[in-house]
This record gives structure tokens, C-alpha cells and sequence, in this order.
């Protein structure tokens, strides 16, 4: 494989490169045999390989089975081992396997394709396989095939998957790359990535070069990097004729892709479902969470053996549901002759040692002969696409998910619980039908379901905030981004305060073009606020800290506070706390957890002070990766001294060159705050450290819980406000109110400080 | 497949019972709680007058021009709610007003827009207000989206439907207008006083329909003493209106007590005991006891008939006085008692001309 060509020529994924230096950059292929023959890289030269053999894109699943039937791996060349070909006989009984030929000839037919097949039916692990052996990417121009998902986990335990399939190490042939961890080498043909990662390399490689095929996989899911990828991929399919298109969806809604994509054909695997008998409540119900146990437990005790799915909206809602499952059953199962329950919860947050927990068999039956025990799995929607789990015949569908929601009127960002849509819906009830003939009960009335229920949940672009997608969009080259081809166009209103917020952090000039510091930071993967945060912070002489807190505010929540030890984990926060607020209190956080003596052993002292260790590591990696690309960009890391007084002043200032939109002002009675320009009366969450009142705050987020919340604040000043933002603190576009006269106060003060320090200098 | 519908009869003991207890703060109380003077009632009684009788208020007769007394009663009110500290409740309910509020109202439209950079650059990419995003090729016309999705805050756990249907329960009980208004304490108290008013003048109309009773008996009539019996021969058409009721009201009361009396008369029959509750027992048993269900079915079902005609051939003259407020009718039948008799209600004195000398005034007020 290595005939001579350095392996450092193999760009990375972040690197902007030189198409000059770039041997494969301008080459093209137009099909025919000459190209053919052209591009034809004898790899090492060993004229025996099987795949040398095969005419790309029209090779046949017969020949394709046969390569794989060894004896030494088409890719490697190696001995194949015998857990191979173990593998290879459960991956020929998959659903997708019987369709191989049909795949191969339609997907030699066209360009684009549409791929629908439902979870479970290996078309996540097999079709990027299908696509090796015809498309062969190693042996044409060194290109390589890349399948889309939507979760960092997915991609990681995919990649790790077929790998052992393909009977080749991870991060050799097949490997990741997830947002701070590319696990992919010189030889990769075959890569897992996040659509989040590909839309990012997109932006350094225009017309995705690096690739022959690119599957867009979970498309149903409809995230915001697969929707932008969509309509990148139709822009780019123009531009490279060349390269294969393959969106893949597990469900059959697939119509709109089709039409999507100018009439792409559609190939259908049918799922191995058995029917899922559906019943309704006759009454709405009052408390959906006491419904959805009081069900669990009458399927308990009078329906057939079978495991039960629950779907529930969090974390606390499924941890104390299992509680309560498991205390009702063992009540049962004092009084009735019912089986033994095992209760497993599963959500995003969950370790992945807990989470495989789910996959362990129900319990065995309390006397031989006796009832057979049954499993309970309370789920957040994970279980409802992206996670099959067996044995599954009832599941119970309160009706509700925790939904991402942003508004642009007040830039409130939440996830909050909301009603499913029909489409979800008929999803989860599909959960039952995996196994042999399941039932579904929904915990609503027939009526509402049709009444209440949107068709299709709405795809997570209409739910966001676009200024980072904006800043991507403008990177990938696209300037008119009011007729992008959007598959479904967020609100005006979206798009307009998006460019409003990236003009205000000076990453477009006012005509919308990219400015150098935009360019900048459209490197990081990160928010825009936080980005210029983070490019800023050497002015202020402390990005070391900044870029600490950066990777804090980048990773799941820190602090742990189980239900079980609230007040035992406040005390531990309160150790860390620092009187001028959350951020600071992180960065404290993170100094102890790096100290020597926290260092010795981690998991104990995570354990100790309540802290999450995953997140700190993860904090600590992602600390890593962006140092990198800030030595790339040559910003420097600087710390004021810790003796300094002014060390953790330069930390807020710093924070206020990024968050200067996200400030509120103390308001004229009680502990509620108003938030700067959106005028909202806003609260500290309960979780913050902040004692006294303070006038100003810069807050991380606007959340709506119960309250319209404002959490991770921290105490700043108005005259570093109107210092460091003196555009968005223009005290002219302030209409008349209380927050307008504070800001004039300041002025003033700062006028005579002023002219008081000027009659010092002249005397 | 057809679906089905499930009962949790298993486990559902409490569920048939007790219905969703209905929200209390359906809707935000309209203006109270700010500062800005409530609108003067005569204005637009027609939007801001709904009857709202779960709040039991009693319609005050409406005046054009707020009085001296009302405008300071109303700043009094006002001063007190500025200056007492809001609730955690109340500071949540406004956050929660303004940013609805909020929710609702397009930037597009809002007089920022102007200088939206934001806006502008969307311009200069060949933005039309009004219109959406996107390329047309790929939206038909009509689903094209101009507004952000909205943001619902759930703040219960009721269950997909329970809302609409709780709002349904509500309409149908309340009528369309039926809305829940929630009470200011100031308001409250003002609300108690006018009911404690009420009660006072609905006992001294009786109070005057008793003294007219035996003065117009003795004018018209020449009936000395009120007696049942001679009232009786009087046909109710004949009556004054204004005492028209209390006869009726002691008729009914005389019939009632006559039905019982029949009824019990005709449960001379022997009872066993714990069978004294004849309705649970079955015909048979009846016969056995020799309750003769029949025969008592008759007399009660004539007693009932009875009633029925009776409240058919309804008095128009007299519901229509009967439906004024009490202070009305007290009014009326005190000045009658004044202009008929020279009587004075306040003094409890019949004058002898028509002058009426010594009585110190028309109204209560006058008499101390």
C-alpha cells in the first residue's frame, strides 16, 4: 500500500491544504475504460489480489462473496482469521445481504441513491461494505468511502464493528473521525465520521475530493450537519459527477429524499417486523409518567412472556421510574404468582458500561417451570431509532420526547418536553415487532393521535440556532445563503438574527463577507461566541484559562448531584466556588482535577467531590485537540500570574469579549434579572454559586425549565461591556428604560474617571 | 390492523372519580396586576363585562362617569399593589407573560428591523420580505415556512390530549365564554362586602313585604289579622305584586307540608326494622309488607303533577319583578309603603297624613 508515497501526504481532516501538493486533488474520473486504466494503482504491485481483478462499478455479488470468501483478506492481503468467517456468516443472513445484487445494479445505474432500511437490518455495516468491494476506492485515486452518523458513539462502535468484520485493525482500512478524535491512518478506505465532521472538512475541501462514495446514513433523523450535508452533496454532485451519493433512511418516508434529490431511485429492504398490535386509552390521561408505570406493571402481570420498552422523556424521570418499577414489583410478586422483573434505564447520559447493560437477558424464572421473568427497559427516544434491542414485545408510548427548541425572537434554547409526531410515533411502535408479534399501547386516545400529533417531528434546523451553521455555510464557499437549498428552509427570522450575532462578533463585515477573524473561527469546532471567546483571550492574558473553560463549557455537565446525596454533592460544589460565579468555579474545578494530588488516583477523587470523571477527561482531550488548532493559528496561551489581582478579572473580561449578548441586568425588584436588548425576565438556576446580587451577568445559557432560567453566570461590569462591545452597547440603539439609564450612568463615570486621570497626566 | 382501546382497570383505582382538577390560572388575569388604570366601566361593557359566575361576581349597576368615591378607591388599590414586593408566583407569571408576548412578535415586523445588519445583509442576497427561505424549486408554495417554530413549556405531566380535553369539560360546563378570572384580594373583599349588602336587603324586603301584607289586607280587603285561611280565598292574580310572592312562597310551603303528612298517613303499614328505607325495597317485598307501592305511587305522582301545573301557568308579572336585584325591590315596596299607607319603613310608623311629619328622610341613611 505504501508504494512510496509518504504517508503525511494523506491530508487531515482539519488541515487546509494545497491542492498543489495534493497528487489526487484534480483528478477525475468520467467512468470510461481509459480513466479506468488510468487511475488504476496496482497497489503494491502484487498482480495475485483478488480485487485487482474486478472492473469497477460492474462488479457482481457473486464475485464480491467470493473475494470474501478468502482465503487471505482483498484488502490486506492477510490470513483471514476464524472469527471472520464466524462474522461472515451472520452477516449473510442480514436482511440486506438478499439484496446485494439489486444494490450493485442500481447503484451502478446512478448517481444518487436512496437506500431505505429499517434498524436491524445491517444496512449500517454492510452497504459501506458493498460499496468497498465494487466501488474500490484504494485502487482509483486512493479515495475513500465515508458513512455519515449522527451520534459520535454510533461512529465509533460502527467503525469498531466492521473492522472486526473487514478482519482489520481499527484506525487502519476502516476507522473514525468524530469531532476531537480521528482515529483514521494512511490506509483508511473505509470511515465512520459524524456528519458534523464531514460537513467540516467540506469547508477545507469543497468539492469533498477526498471521497469516492459518501453515504449520508440516519438521514430520517434529519440533524442539522445532515441536512446542510444534503444540500451541500446536491450542489457538489454537479461539480463531481464522479462521486456516488447513497442516503440511507430507516424509515419509509423516504419520498421526500427521492424528490430531494431530483428523482433518486429508491431501494427498499424490508425490515424483519412482525405486526404490532396498537391500543389506545379510552380518557386522556391525567399524569402521563403514573399511566406509563401503571401499564408496565398490568403487562407485568397479565400479559405474555415478553420484555417491555418504555419510552419516558430524561434522566430523572427514568431513574425514578425504575425505582418505582422495581418497588411495585416486588410488591407483585409477594402477592401474585407473577415472574421476576429486571429494570434497566437507557439514556444519552448514561456511562456505556451501564448502557450495555440493557442487552443482558431477562431474568430466569424464580423456580424451574416457574413464571418466566421479564425485562423492562425505560428509554429515552435512543431506543426508538438508533438502538435495537432484542426481545422487545410491548412498548409503552406516553407520547412525549425531550425536544431541542430554539426561538430567535427571545434566543431561548431548550430542550423541553413536547409532544411526539406521528411518524415517531409509529416508530416506537415498530420497537414491539422485532422479535415475533408485539403490542404498542399508547397512552393517549385514538382521537388525539390523529388531532394532536404532528406528522413528521421537525428536523433539527428548524429547531436552532444557525449562527454556527451560518459561519459553515459561508466557509464552504456558499454566499447566497437566503436560496440555499434548504430541505426544509429554517424561519427568515432564524437565518436574520444568525448573521446579526456573527456581525456582531465580527465574523462578517456588514456586506455578510467572511472577516479573518470569522475565518478563524470557523477552524474550532465550536460555537461562534465561544470561538471568538477563545481567539480573544490573549489579549486579555489568559487563554491557558480561557481555553480551559472553552473545553469545560464543550462537554456534558461536570458536576454530578445524585438524588440520593443533593446536599452531601452542594457541599462538594461549594468547595470549588468562586464568589464571582459559575465559570470560575469550573476553571477551579479543572485546576484541582489537574493537580497532582487529584491526578494519583481520579476516579476516587471524582467520586469524592461529586464531579463527573468522563467529563473531565473528555474536557481534558478536547482541551488537547483545540491547543492544536490554536498553535495552527499561532495564538498564543498566556496566563496573568495567579498572584496577580487581576487573574480572575482578566478571565471575565475575557468571557464578555465573547458572551456580550448574553448578559442580563439586575431588575428593579426580587431576584429576577432582564436580559439585555430581548428584554426577558430571566432567573439564576438553582444550581449557580453566586451568593449576593450582582447588577450584571454573563450568562452561558437561556434555558426555559419551569422558569425562564439563566444558567452559568458569572458577575461582570458594564464599562468592560461597553469597552469590549462597544458596537452591540451602541447606548443609541437602547430604547428608554432602566437598562438604557444604567448604561449611561456608566458612561458618565467613566467620562469624569477619565478626565480626572487626563488633569493627573497634564499636571 | 384496528386499534384497539385498553382500560388500566388493574391498576386504576382513583381514576373514574375525581377529574383532573382544572387549572387554576387557565388565563392570565387581564390588567390588574399593572400599573396602567383600569379601563372606566362604562367604555365597553360589551368586551370586558362577561358574566362570570364562578367568580360569583354580582353585576354592579353600570355608571357612565367613574364617581369621587371609585377614582379614590381604585388609586388606593393601585398605590397598594405598587408598593407591595411581587411574589415568586407573580414575577414568574410576568416573566412568562412577557416573554409569550414576546414569542409573538415578528422581528420582521418590529421597528428594529430597519436597522437589523442581519436583515440587511439578507436584502443584498435577494431576500423579499414576507417570503421564505430556500430554493423554490424545492417547496411547493404553500408550505413555505415564515415563522420560527414555537416554543410550548409543558408544565405538567397530563398526558397528550388531557388539555383539550379539560378545556372541553370546562366550555361545556361554563358556556363559550366561561373563563376564569382570577381575584385580586382587593377585589375579593369588595366582592364579600356587596354580598353581605345583598344578603341585608333581601331580609328587610321580606321584612317590608310582611308590614304591606297586613296594611293592604286591611285597606283592600278589611282583613284585621293576616290569616292563612282568608289569604287563601283571595285569588294570587288580585294580589299586589309587590307582597304577590311571600303568599305564594306560604302556599307552596302549606302544600308541602299537607303532601307529608298524606304520605305519612299512608305508611301506616308495619315496618320491619332496617326496612324503614322503602325505596330499597322491591316491589314484592312491598306487597309482603303490604307498603301498597302502587297506590302510594299515585298519590306521590299526583302531588308532583300538581307542582307542574302549577309553576306552567307561571306568573309574568310576577318573575319579572322578582328578577330585580333586592335593593331595587326594597326600594319599590318602601316608597309604595310611603305614597299608599304614609308608612314609614325606616320609622316603623304609620302617619296619619301624607306629609308625613317627623319622618326625618326618604332613605335608611336618614334615619341614623
Amino acid at each position: 500500500m505504501d508504494s512510496g508515497r509518504p504517508a503525511s501526504k494523506r491530508p487531515k481532516a482539519e488541515s487546509s491544504i494545497d491542492p498543489s501538493t495534493n497528487p489526487y486533488l484534480a483528478h477525475m474520473y468520467d467512468g470510461s475504460q481509459n480513466a479506468n486504466q488510468a487511475g488504476r494503482l496496482n497497489g503494491d504491485g502484487d498482480g495475485d489480489w483478488v480485487l485487482n481483478s474486478f472492473e469497477r462499478h460492474n462488479t457482481t455479488a457473486e464475485q464480491a462473496m467470493k473475494a470474501e470468501n478468502g482465503p487471505s483478506n482483498p484488502f490486506n492481503g492477510k490470513p483471514l482469521s476464524n472469527q471472520y468467517f464466524k462474522i461472515l456468516e451472520t452477516r449473510r443472513n442480514l436482511p440486506v445481504h438478499s439484496q446485494r445484487q439489486e444494490f450493485l445494479d442500481m447503484f451502478h445505474s446512478t448517481q444518487i441513491m436512496v437506500f431505505v432500511g429499517e434498524t436491524g437490518s445491517g444496512k449500517t455495516t454492510q452497504i459501506p461494505q458493498f460499496v468497498l468491494y465494487d466501488d474500490l476506492p484504494h485502487l482509483f485515486g486512493r479515495k475513500q468511502v465515508a458513512c455519515t452518523q449522527p451520534r459520535r458513539v454510533a461512529a465509533m462502535s460502527v467503525a469498531k464493528r466492521v473492522a472486526d468484520e473487514m478482519d482489520v485493525i481499527l484506525g487502519e482500512e476502516v476507522g473514525y473521525n468524530i469531532r476531537f478524535e480521528d482515529n483514521t491512518g494512511p490506509k483508511t478506505i473505509l470511515k465512520y465520521m459524524t456528519d458534523g465532521m464531514l460537513l467540516r472538512e467540506a469547508m477545507n475541501d469543497h468539492n469533498l475530493d477526498h471521497y469516492s462514495c459518501i453515504i449520508l446514513d440516519e438521514a430520517h433523523e434529519r440533524t442539522l450537519a445532515t441536512d446542510i450535508l444534503m444540500g451541500l452533496l446536491k450542489e457538489v454532485s454537479v461539480r463531481r459527477p464522479d462521486l456516488k451519493i447513497i442516503i440511507m433512511s430507516a424509515t419509509l418516508d423516504a419520498q421526500k429524499f427521492q424528490h430531494y434529490f431530483n428523482d433518486a431511485p429508491l431501494l427498499a429492504v424490508p425490515g424483519r417486523t412482525h405486526p404490532v398490535e396498537i391500543f389506545y386509552t379510552a380518557e386522556p390521561e391525567r399524569d402521563y409518567v403514573e399511566a406509563a408505570l401503571r401499564t408496565v406493571l398490568q403487562i407485568h402481570a397479565t400479559e405474555k412472556e415478553g420484555d417491555i420498552l418504555l419510552f419516558l422523556t430524561g434522566e430523572e424521570e427514568i431513574e425514578d421510574a425504575c425505582r418505582k418499577i422495581k418497588l411495585e414489583a416486588d410488591e407483585l410478586l409477594r402477592e401474585t404468582d407473577c415472574g421476576p422483573i429486571s429494570v434497566y434505564a437507557l439514556y444519552g447520559s448514561l456511562p456505556p458500561s451501564q448502557q450495555q447493560k440493557i442487552f443482558e437477558p431477562a431474568p430466569p424464572p424464580r423456580r424451574p417451570g416457574g413464571t418466566p421473568g421479564r425485562k423492562v427497559v425505560v428509554s429515552t427516544n435512543i431506543a426508538e431509532t438508533s438502538l435495537t434491542i432484542d426481545g422487545i414485545v410491548y412498548v409503552v408510548d406516553p407520547g412525549f420526547s425531550k425536544q431541542k427548541v430554539y426561538n430567535p425572537r427571545i434566543r431561548v434554547e431548550s430542550l423541553l418536553v413536547s409532544p411526539i409526531s406521528k411518524a415517531s410515533a409509529q416508530q416506537r411502535a415498530g420497537r414491539a415487532g422485532r422479535t415475533r408479534p408485539g403490542k404498542c399501547f399508547r397512552l393517549y386516545t385514538e382521537a388525539a393521535f390523529k388531532k394532536e400529533l404532528i406528522e413528521q417531528t421537525y428536523p433539527e434546523i428548524l429547531r436552532s440556532n444557525l449562527a454556527s451553521t451560518v459561519l459553515e455555510l459561508k466557509k464552504l464557499g456558499i454566499d447566497d445563503l437566503v436560496h440555499f437549498d434548504f430541505m426544509d428552509p429554517p424561519a427568515p427570522e432564524t437565518m436574520m438574527r444568525a448573521l446579526e450575532e456573527l456581525n456582531y462578533l465580527a465574523c462578517l463585515d456588514d456586506d455578510g463577507n467572511l472577516t479573518a477573524l470569522g475565518k478563524m473561527a470557523s477552524e474550532f469546532p465550536l460555537d461562534p461566541a465561544l470561538a471568538v471567546m477563545l481567539i480573544s483571550s490573549p489579549e486579555f492574558y489568559c487563554s491557558n484559562e480561557i481555553l480551559s473553560l472553552t473545553a469545560l463549557l464543550s462537554v456534558p455537565q461536570i458536576f454530578t448531584r445524585p438524588a440520593n446525596a443533593r446536599k452531601r454533592a452542594d457541599e462538594m460544589k461549594a468547595l470549588f466556588a468562586h464568589p464571582d460565579g459559575d465559570h470560575l468555579t469550573m476553571l477551579n474545578v479543572y485546576h484541582a482535577f489537574k493537580s497532582p494530588e487529584a491526578q494519583n488516583n481520579p476516579s476516587q477523587w471524582c467520586y469524592d467531590h461529586f464531579l463527573s470523571l468522563r467529563s473531565l477527561q473528555s474536557a481534558d482531550n478536547v482541551r488537547n485537540q483545540l491547543a492544536r488548532i490554536m498553535e495552527r493559528n499561532e495564538l498564543e496561551l498566556v496566563s496573568t500570574s495567579f498572584e496577580d489581582k487581576n487573574y480572575y478579572t482578566n478571565i471575565r473580561k475575557a468571557l464578555c469579549a465573547g458572551f456580550f449578548m448574553q448578559v442580563a441586568k439586575k431588575g428593579q425588584s426580587g431576584k429576577a434579572y432582564v436580559t439585555v436588548k430581548d428584554n426577558q425576565d430571566v432567573f439564576i438556576h438553582p444550581s449557580t454559586v453566586l451568593q449576593q446580587d450582582n447588577e450584571w451577568l454573563i450568562y452561558n445559557e437561556f434555558v426555559l425549565t419551569t422558569k425562564n432560567y439563566i444558567r452559568t453566570v458569572t458577575h461582570v461590569k458594564a464599562e468592560w461591556l461597553l469597552e469590549i462591545a462597544p458596537i452591540y452597547y451602541d447606548i443609541s440603539t437602547f430604547p428608554k428604560g432602566p437598562i438604557r439609564t444604567a448604561l449611561e450612568r456608566t458612561i458618565e463615570k467613566l467620562k469624569r474617571k477619565d478626565a480626572v486621570n487626563g488633569k493627573a497626566r497634564r499636571n | 390492523m384496528p386499534p384497539k382501546r385498553f382500560n388500566l382497570s388493574i391498576f386504576s383505582q382513583d381514576d373514574d372519580e375525581d377529574e383532573a382538577p382544572v387549572p387554576r390560572t387557565a388565563k392570565p388575569k387581564p390588567k390588574s396586576a399593572s400599573p396602567a388604570p383600569p379601563p372606566p366601566p362604562a367604555s365597553n361593557d360589551d368586551d370586558e363585562e362577561e358574566d362570570d359566575y364562578m367568580s360569583m361576581a354580582i353585576p354592579e349597576p353600570t355608571s357612565a362617569r367613574e364617581t369621587l368615591t371609585e377614582r379614590m378607591k381604585r388609586q388606593q388599590r393601585e398605590r397598594e399593589l405598587r408598593g407591595r414586593p411581587k411574589s415568586k408566583a407573580e414575577l414568574a407569571r410576568e416573566a412568562a407573560e412577557k416573554r409569550e408576548a414576546a414569542l409573538a412578535k415578528s422581528m420582521l415586523e418590529a421597528e428594529e428591523a430597519r436597522s437589523n445588519k442581519g436583515l440587511r445583509m439578507m436584502k443584498m442576497m435577494g431576500y423579499k420580505p414576507g417570503t421564505g427561505l430556500g430554493s423554490e424549486k424545492t417547496w411547493g408554495k404553500d408550505d413555505v415556512r415564515l415563522e420560527p417554530v414555537g416554543v410550548a413549556l409543558k408544565e405538567n405531566r397530563a398526558g397528550i390530549g388531557h388539555a383539550t380535553e379539560v378545556k372541553r369539560k370546562l366550555e361545556d360546563a361554563a358556556g363559550p365564554e366561561g373563563k376564569r378570572v382570577q381575584v385580586a384580594p382587593e377585589e375579593f373583599r369588595e366582592r364579600v362586602k356587596s354580598e353581605r349588602e345583598e344578603k341585608r336587603a333581601q331580609a328587610r324586603f321580606y321584612a317590608a313585604q310582611k308590614v304591606l301584607e297586613g296594611l293592604d289586607m286591611k285597606r283592600d280587603f278589611g282583613v284585621e289579622e293576616v290569616d292563612i285561611g282568608k289569604a287563601r280565598e283571595i285569588p294570587l292574580s288580585s294580589i299586589n305584586v309587590l307582597w304577590r310572592g311571600l303568599v305564594m312562597h306560604r302556599e307552596e310551603q302549606e302544600r308541602e307540608r299537607r303532601a307529608r303528612y298524606d304520605m305519612e298517613q299512608g305508611l301506616s303499614a308495619p315496618r320491619l326494622p332496617g326496612y324503614d328505607r322503602l325505596h330499597e325495597l322491591d316491589e314484592v317485598d312491598k306487597i309482603a309488607l303490604g307498603v301498597e307501592p302502587k297506590i302510594l305511587g299515585e298519590k306521590m305522582r299526583s302531588y308532583v303533577e300538581d307542582d307542574a301545573e302549577e309553576a306552567e301557568e307561571e306568573d309574568e308579572e310576577l318573575r319579572e319583578f322578582e328578577e330585580l336585584p333586592w335593593a331595587e325591590k326594597l326600594e319599590m315596596i318602601v316608597s309604595y309603603l310611603r305614597t299608599e299607607h304614609n308608612y314609614c319603613f325606616w320609622c316603623k310608623w304609620k302617619y296619619e297624613t301624607a306629609e308625613m311629619e317627623g319622618c326625618p328622610g326618604t332613605d335608611e341613611d336618614s334615619h341614623g
